[in-house]
C-alpha cells in the first residue's frame, strides 16, 4: 500500500522551486493507485490512498471532497483519472515545457 | 450552427455576464460558470493555503476524459474570485467551450470578475493529458498567477 512506498513529499519552501520531474510525479501516482499486489484500487478506495500518502482529506461545504498538504510530486488528476478509468497513471501524466 | 441551437437549452445573467446553459452529453455548463464548477462526474477543492484553492471536476465515458474544468479562485472580501481557468468539452456548442484535442489547451485569465484574455498553454493534446497538464502548469506558476491577480486587485494573502 502507500504507506509502505518510499516518497518525500515536499515542503511548503520547496514548492515553487523543486519542479518534480514527470518519473517522479509517475512514481508518487503509481505509489497511490497500486496496491502491493499490483492491482489497481477501487474508486472508492482514493481518499484512504491518499491520506496514506500524506494528503488531508476533507469534505467542503459543497459536499465535495477537500484536498489539503497535497505533496508538489503528486499529480492528483492523474491519481484520480488512473482509478476511474482503470489505466496506468501514465497516460495521464503530460511531459510538462 | 444548428448544433450548437439544438443544444441550447436556456439562458440567465450575472455579474454582466450573459450564460448560456447547453447540454453537452449529460451535462450541463455555462461560459461563465465561475462558481460553480458542478456536474462533474468527480469534483474535489485543493487548498494551497487559507484564501486560495482549486477547483476541479471532471467526466470520463469509456476511458476518455469528455469534459474538465480547473480553475484558481482567491478568497477576496468573503467571495471567491477566478483567477485562471481552464477547461475542456468535447461534446458543447462551439461556440463556449473548448476541445482540446483539436485546438489544445487554453487558459482563461480572469480579472475584476470577468475574462479580459485567452492564453494558448499547448497544442492539440488527448484529453486526458491535458487535464494533467492543467493541473501541472498550476503547480507550477501558481504563485506568479496569484500574486499578479494581488496587484490588479490591490490585496494580497497577509491583508486578510
Amino acid at each position: 500500500m502507500a504507506q509502505d512506498r518510499p516518497h518525500r513529499p515536499v515542503n511548503d519552501d520547496e514548492k515553487s522551486t523543486d519542479r518534480p520531474s514527470r518519473e517522479q510525479r509517475l512514481e508518487a501516482a503509481r505509489a497511490v493507485v497500486y496496491t502491493e499486489e499490483g492491482d489497481l484500487i477501487e474508486p472508492d478506495e482514493i481518499e484512504t490512498a491518499l491520506e496514506e500518502y500524506g494528503v488531508t482529506v476533507g469534505e467542503a461545504e459543497d459536499g465535495t471532497t477537500e484536498y489539503r498538504h497535497v505533496p508538489r510530486e503528486l499529480p492528483l488528476s492523474a491519481v484520480h483519472l488512473a482509478v476511474d478509468t482503470r489505466r496506468d497513471p501514465e497516460e495521464f501524466i503530460a511531459d510538462i515545457e | 450552427m444548428a448544433k450548437a441551437v439544438e443544444r441550447l437549452i436556456g439562458c440567465g445573467f450575472r455579474r454582466n455576464q450573459v450564460l448560456l446553459y447547453v447540454t453537452p452529453n449529460k451535462r450541463t455548463v455555462s461560459e461563465a460558470m465561475t462558481d460553480e464548477p458542478r456536474e462533474y462526474d468527480r469534483e474535489y477543492t485543493t487548498y494551497s493555503d487559507r484564501t486560495v484553492r482549486t477547483r476541479i471536476g471532471y467526466s470520463h465515458e469509456k476511458g476518455r476524459v469528455t469534459q474538465f474544468v480547473v480553475q484558481l479562485e482567491y478568497e477576496l472580501e468573503g467571495s471567491w474570485r477566478t483567477v485562471v481557468r481552464f477547461d475542456h468539452d468535447e461534446g458543447g456548442a462551439e461556440e463556449i467551450v473548448h476541445d482540446v484535442v483539436e485546438e489544445g489547451l487554453h487558459m482563461d485569465v480572469y480579472r475584476d470578475g470577468e475574462k479580459i484574455r485567452t492564453e494558448q498553454i499547448t497544442g492539440p493534446i488527448p484529453s486526458g493529458a491535458a487535464f494533467a497538464h492543467a493541473e501541472e502548469h498550476l503547480a507550477e506558476h501558481r504563485e506568479r498567477y496569484i500574486s499578479r491577480f494581488e496587484q490588479w486587485h490591490r490585496t494580497d494573502r497577509t491583508d486578510q
